[in-house]
């Protein structure tokens, strides 16, 4: 099932979306999926959270989680 | 997360009247004898012979506050602060406005200003916010963090 991707930042513009949905079901497959669909992404380091924590480690990705691509930070 | 979370935003810039507000509302607290201030500032940053005119900032904001009041609880621990506030602006801030306001009070000037210090660049790294300068001719450029 599909699950919501948010994005945020140059990520919004690079896919001209504020959000897309993935069939991938860990973290590293969406890694793949995006770098697949985008392929200037791979010169884009992002962070990835779930559930509004930063997940380094591969993370199954469920149903119902709130997903969100996130671009090197430039607040402040 | 046990902590109580704080809308830190503020949409566009903020102003000195606020900032006067929110130092005034601390005459109260006598306990405090040291504040310490952070004012960010947009610069007029020149890129390629363009110049910036505003940054546009952007957040991913519910993350935003959750990581902020991590944040803030550890901070106000470690140095054992009477209290803290952080604000942020939203959207276009003009160069030479104020973006970040950042407000530490202790009973003595040395943790207040450690601990401001840190706040800074604590949030700076791990708060997910985002800045798209924007320059004199309307083109745009996504601002990047550098170390302090």
């Amino acid at each position: 099932m599909a699950v919501k991707i948010q994005l945020y930042g140059q990520l919004k513009e690079i896919t001209r979306a504020s959000e897309l949905f993935t069939e991938a079901t860990d973290t590293e497959g969406l890694i793949r999926e995006m770098a697949t669909r985008y392929p200037v992404l791979e010169n884009l380091a992002y962070l990835i959270a779930v559930d509004r924590n930063i997940v380094q480690a591969n993370t199954p990705i469920k149903a119902g989680q709130e997903l969100a691509l996130l671009p090197p930070y430039s607040g402040g | 997360m046990n902590q109580k979370i704080k809308n830190i935003f503020v949409t566009g810039a903020i102003s000195p009247a606020f900032i006067g507000e929110k130092i005034a509302a601390h005459q109260a607290k006598t306990g405090i004898g040291g504040h310490s201030i952070f004012l960010g500032q947009v610069r007029a940053d020149t890129i390629d012979n363009k110049q910036v005119v505003a940054v546009d900032y952007t957040s991913y904001e519910q993350m935003a506050m959750e990581q902020m009041a991590a944040i803030r609880e550890m901070i106000i621990e470690k140095y054992s602060l009477n209290c803290m506030h952080v604000y942020h602006s939203l959207g276009k801030i003009k160069t030479g406005e104020v973006c970040l306001f950042v407000f530490t009070s202790a009973p003595h000037r040395k943790a207040a200003i450690d601990a401001c210090s840190e706040t800074v660049e604590r949030l700076k790294a791990e708060l997910p916010i985002w800045g798209q300068e924007i320059f004199d001719d309307a083109s745009v450029q996504w601002k990047i963090n550098k170390p302090a």
